[in-house]
């Protein structure tokens, strides 16, 4: 296997840089960047998976045993908005940074201190979120939001304080995300290396440029939607107050218009990682680029006409039901499609089943079952059974940990000895691997019966029929929090030491991205590559 | 050197880049930088646009 890397000259390192902590404040290196936004993103992953389970905690038997019914609602609120906001979402940014100037023969992202800003909005955000917890504990207002992430009128109109901070820690998060999205946008426009044509662009980038988009659309719906709401509860609007001659369906409109595309939003930039996982552990070119382009596109634009599903049940008008039922189901149809190319990329391959590639094997079966319950939930019959169930709870599990979650961690395994310059343990990533997929299935598998057995979500207390497969998802949930240590651990020393890996690392990968040195330089391309 | 996986029909560039590349002439990297400052302002309308059409949303 070709071996060739590029020392390239980097005359700027010459030690003008700022070091420690200085070095990471100011910094407009998009591999620093990225570096921040993955740390930043596992440190939040452990922190809203700390709260759920405590939440899990509690669910392990029938009955009120550790915590009062407010406090569980806040719990289960705020994990949501840290795994969405402050895990899923930056650590694709972080992919972001870190590879897309790499893949595409950039020196940098095109805009570096909007970069730098982007990332710093994120910590005082997460402290928002998270502070009406400490300071109920001394006293002051009554804890964090409470409404669950999608802060529905007319309880969020009603709410205490922690509303309040939330409200402001979306705004800021959402600014950030805007800048992320601008500035990935213009560096795949205006950064590529000569040669390389839109239609040769890696996978991942043109799944990151759909997201890109997505969020630019639609996260300032998100932005006015709780600013109306802010406004409805300080300074006497009446958008969702019905009282007032507002609609508190109009809330669910302008949230899901948001949220639908939003679960897109966290998964194109996997999807936009897989083909490159398979195909290097296939050991063969990826099957059908331009249909998953297309797929890309048509999903990206499909995503932002069938929101209403999420709220069936509200009472719309007949005609609506249909359009939005159908429009959800057209959805699958490119869907599909990527399933195909997936599975299609790895056909008759010479496959290998190294750490990264057993993710995405595996991704594609969880993420399937995704797919397949979402079919079911967007059957405006079925739905009006299921709807507000533990099925739906399972459902977007499948969906954002075992899609999302396990489809970062299959490119940190990826790409970790590209940006370290050392492999990390694969007998502990494999452990990992097995362990993530085992207790996954334990914790979330059980939902859907709980949910098809009738157990409502958001709440504290059930009936004795839920017990057994309760107690099963609890002991599921702690099994898999426990494993993510070994994660973070195989991260640290990977990033401490380790066997050195060369520029290509794997033996079937190929892309602009491999052709440099492991780490790659400080200035990732000094000098242009040529795309022939 | 086998076929690019993400080029499809194409072949990866076929030497390592250094022995075929044109360095990026600070000219032609400032001139990036400013298309892309050009389009990020108008993306950053776009935004405003977005939000602000919901002061039409009567109240
Ligand atoms: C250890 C892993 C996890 C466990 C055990 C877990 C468990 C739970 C539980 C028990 C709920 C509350 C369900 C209810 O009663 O309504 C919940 C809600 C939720 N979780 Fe997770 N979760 C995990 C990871 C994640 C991840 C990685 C994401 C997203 C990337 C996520 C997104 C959500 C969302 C969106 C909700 C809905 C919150 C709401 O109702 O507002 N979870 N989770
Ligand atoms: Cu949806």
């Amino acid at each position: 296997m070709n071996t060739a890397t590029t020392t390239q000259p980097t005359p700027h390192d010459a030690g003008h840089y700022p070091g420690g902590l200085m070095r990471w404040l100011t910094t407009t290196n998009h591999k620093d960047i990225g570096t921040m936004y993955l740390t930043f993103s596992l440190i939040m992953f452990f922190v809203g998976g700390l709260m759920i389970l405590a939440v899990r905690a509690e669910l392990f038997q029938p009955g009120l045993q550790l915590m009062q019914p407010e406090f569980f609602n806040q719990l289960i609120g705020v994990h949501a908005l840290v795994m969405i906001f402050a895990a899923l979402m930056p650590a694709a940014t972080g992919f972001a940074n870190w590879m897309l100037p790499l893949m595409i023969g950039a020196p940098d992202m095109a805009l570096p201190r909007l970069n730098n800003w982007g990332f710093w909005l994120l910590p005082p955000a997460a402290i928002l979120l998270t502070l009406p917890f400490t300071l109920a504990l001394f006293g002051i207002g009554d804890g964090a939001i409470a409404t669950g992430w999608t802060f529905y009128a007319p309880l969020s109109v009603q709410g205490g304080m922690g509303v309040d901070f939330a409200i402001l820690a979306v705004h800021i998060l959402g600014i950030s995300s805007i800048m992320g999205s601008i500035n990935i946008i213009v560096t795949i426009f205006n950064m590529r290396a000569p040669g390389m044509t839109m239609m040769k662009l890696p996978l991942f980038a043109w799944g990151w440029l759909i997201t890109a988009f997505l969020l630019i659309a639609t996260l300032p719906v998100l932005a006015g939607a709780v600013t109306m709401l802010l406004t409805d509860r300080h300074f006497g609007t009446h958008f969702f107050d019905a009282a007032g001659g507002g609609d508190p369906i109009l809330f669910q409109h302008l949230f899901w218009f948001f949220g639908h595309p939003e679960v897109y939003i966290l998964l194109l930039p996997v999807w936009g990682l897989m083909p490159h996982v398979l195909a290097t552990f296939s050991r063969k070119p990826t099957y059908g680029y331009k249909a998953q382009v297309y797929s890309f596109i048509a999903i990206g634009l499909l995503s932002v006409v069938v929101w209403a599903h999420h709220f069936f049940t509200a009472g719309l008008p007949v005609p609506a039901l249909f359009y939005f039922m159908f429009s959800t189901m057209a959805i699958s149809l490119p869907l599909a499609v990527l399933f195909f190319c997936w599975i299609a990329t790895m056909w008759k391959g010479a496959m290998s089943f190294e750490t990264p590639m057993l993710f995405a094997v595996v991704f594609i079966v969880l993420f399937g079952i995704a797919g397949l319950t979402g079919l079911i939930l967007a059957d405006v019959a079925a739905d009006a059974q299921y709807h507000h169930s533990y099925f739906v709870v399972a459902h977007f599990h499948y969906a954002l940990f075992a899609g999302g979650i396990m489809g970062v961690m299959t490119g940190v395994y990826y790409w970790l000895p590209k940006w370290t310059g050392h492999m990390y343990s694969e007998k502990l990533g494999k452990l990992h691997f097995w362990l993530t997929v085992i207790s996954f299935n334990l914790t979330f598998m059980p939902q859907f019966f709980l949910g098809l057995a009738g157990m409502p979500r958001r709440i504290p207390d059930y009936a004795l029929q839920f017990a057994e497969f309760n107690a099963m998802s609890t002991v599921g949930a702690f099994i898999l929090g426990l494993s993510q240590l070994i994660f973070a651990w195989n991260i640290w020393c990977c990033v401490r030491g380790g066997p050195k890996v060369d520029g290509r690392v794997w033996e079937g990968a190929e892309g602009l991205e491999w052709e440099l040195s492991s780490p790659p330089p400080h200035h990732s391309w000094e000098t242009q590559p040529v795309i022939k | 050197m086998k076929p690019g996986n993400f080029q499809i029909g194409e072949p990866m560039p076929p030497a390592p880049p250094s022995a075929n590349a044109a360095a990026f002439s600070p000219a032609d990297l400032s001139a990036r930088r400013a298309a892309s400052r050009r389009l990020g302002w108008w993306l950053g309308a776009a935004v405003l646009a977005i939000y602000l059409l919901g002061l039409l949303i009567p109240r």
